[in-house]
């Protein structure tokens, strides 16, 4: 008999101390929600009144970390009904540690470049001559301007081999008649291929082009000092992008499927003094 | 189609004027609103699909007139605006059976067209750079949209709780939660929406420019009231971060691109 009756007894005080824990678990979280939260906030007006763009590097990594170790502790502290119901709480927070990891994985292991190439087609026969009389260009240091790249240059000067050759050999710029503010641009790509055949791809904003595990992206265009039209491109090697994407698909599903299907809501139910979960519908 | 477009692409004047009549009907359609008894019901309604098509037809204009989804320019996104608190109501009082929300929505639709008016006659036109060229643009500036719409309304809604006692108090409570999480994946998916094409275009997720600073802040805002309101000791707080986000939203809705040029979010 007291065997029997010691069971229960035991069962509630496990559940009275789960539920110690949990709510120091959720106290911890708010503290760290509020302090990220606070924090952004001072870092934005700052930047606000300094009328510049926020850009943190340092700290902005160790907001991004601080926010994973909050979800992280989300997902332990507010295990909900454990209800097939709430797959959306946990699709949500996993969503986003995938996510923040992936961001983490980037700023360790990934790399994104600017590369300044001349458009070809603007190095025309007046440019030439005029770079090799007013700035003292040679024929060979053309012949290299138009040759194809397969390095760049790193930050810190470092030479950073692409595995492929390219080059850019035009690049359109398409206007608005009414206001002549710029509809379309358009740099064309030429690709030469180890077995010695040449490729050529598009290359538009929204639109970057995926080689040899790299992509290159169309960030704008500018005249360089010596006369001819320069395009600036961002080259990108992220090794962990799916997982940003996956935590990002993640995410907006979990948070559809708690916020707006009626049974997934037991989550943000209030709770009722006594600590019974209401619906609060 | 091509006639009905032009058609429709009504001179800068008339929608100019079509701007002031939507404001005017919808905020009489809002006064009648209020007093609210027996025939002033029936012709608040009225007034407010009057003013609801109107707003439509210059939606629709700015379109034609433009020859793309009317998302670009500030004149182009409060007027869109104006038009989607009409749909988001329609949707909340048959989820939430909340038809005394009626009010609040119109007179959001009145103070916006209001303000459209005021952005001049010659705001409408702007052309359409390629960075916005692109598959997520619709998607993310519709869902921020509809958030914004929602939030918005809570925020006024949590006002207004604080000056009200009982039954009455805690039914506007409760609106205020039905509203923040209708609106908050919304704002999740435009913010992530946002991510993604930032990861096509500039080549990185988030760039920790000014306007994603400030709606990441909206959006946390928002994710700390839903979860504080479920703790005993600070529940009854927690409405208070509504109108923060709401706070949080105007700036980055307005003072992010017009005071910092350089933002790379800077178009209108």
């Amino acid at each position: 008999m007291s065997s029997r009756k010691s069971v229960p007894s035991d069962k509630a005080s496990a559940a009275k101390t789960a539920g110690r824990l949990n709510k120091r678990l959720a106290n911890a979280l708010y503290i760290i929600l509020g302090a990220v939260t606070i924090a952004l906030l001072i870092m934005t007006v700052y930047a606000s009144a300094q009328g510049q763009n926020a850009d943190y590097p340092i700290v902005s990594a160790v907001v991004f970390v601080f926010l994973g170790g909050a979800l992280a502790v989300s997902v332990v502290a507010f295990n909900p009904q454990k209800s097939i119901y709430d797959i959306g709480f946990y699709l949500l927070h996993v969503g986003i540690v995938i996510f923040i990891s992936g961001m983490i994985i980037f700023a360790v292991r990934g790399s994104s470049h600017y590369v300044a190439l001349p458009d070809l087609s603007s190095v025309t026969e007046e440019v030439e001559n005029q770079m090799k009389s007013t700035y003292g260009w040679s024929d060979k240091d053309i012949d290299r301007l138009r040759s194809y790249r397969n390095q760049i240059a790193g930050e810190n000067g470092e030479i950073i081999d692409l595995g492929f050759n390219f080059r850019i050999t035009d690049f359109d710029t398409e206007y608005y008649e009414d206001d002549k503010s710029v509809k379309h641009y358009e740099a064309s790509l030429e690709f030469f291929l180890n077995d010695g055949t040449i490729e050529t791809e598009s290359l538009t904003v929204n639109h970057p082009i995926y080689r040899g595990g790299l992509k290159i992206y169309l960030m704008n265009v500018g005249l360089s000092p010596y006369g001819y039209e320069q395009v600036n491109l961002l080259i990108k090697n992220d090794p962990a992008e799916f997982l940003s994407v996956a935590g990002i698909i993640l995410t907006i599903l979990g948070t559809f499927m708690m916020c707006l299907l009626p049974k997934q809501m037991s989550y943000f139910r209030k709770k009722a003094s006594k600590g019974e979960v209401t619906p609060n519908e | 189609m091509s006639d009905i477009l032009s058609v429709l692409a009504l001179s800068d004047s008339i929608r100019h004027i079509l701007s002031l009549v939507c404001a005017v009907v919808y905020l009489s359609a809002f006064a009648t609103c209020v007093v609210s008894s027996g025939k002033l019901k029936k012709i608040s309604s009225l007034m407010w699909g009057v003013g609801t098509a109107i707003n439509g037809l210059i939606v629709v204009s700015n379109w034609a007139v433009n020859g793309y989804m009317p998302f670009v320019s500030m004149y182009q996104v409060l007027t869109f605006l104006g038009l989607t608190y009409y749909f988001v109501y329609v949707y909340i009082s048959r989820r939430f059976s909340s038809e005394f929300l009626r009010p609040y929505f119109i007179l959001f639709q009145g103070v916006i067209l209001t303000g459209v008016f005021f952005m001049g006659k010659t705001a409408s036109a702007w052309s359409f750079p390629p960075a916005l060229q692109s598959a997520y643009f619709i998607p993310h500036v519709l869902s921020y949209m509809i958030s914004y719409t929602l939030v918005a309304v809570s925020a006024l809604i949590c006002i207004i709780s604080f000056f009200l006692k009982g039954e009455n108090r805690l039914r506007h409570e409760k609106a205020v939660y039905h509203l923040v999480i209708t609106g908050f994946p919304f704002m999740v998916l435009g913010m992530f929406l946002g991510a993604l094409w930032a990861n096509a275009c500039w080549g990185s997720f988030w760039s920790w420019d000014l306007k994603e600073t400030w709606s990441l802040l909206t959006v946390m805002t928002l994710s700390s009231y839903l979860h504080l309101r479920r703790t005993e000791a600070f529940g009854k707080y927690a409405k208070v971060l509504v109108i923060f986000a709401f706070i949080f939203e105007i700036i980055t809705l307005f003072f992010v691109g017009m005071f910092d040029e350089s933002s790379i979010h800077s178009y209108s």
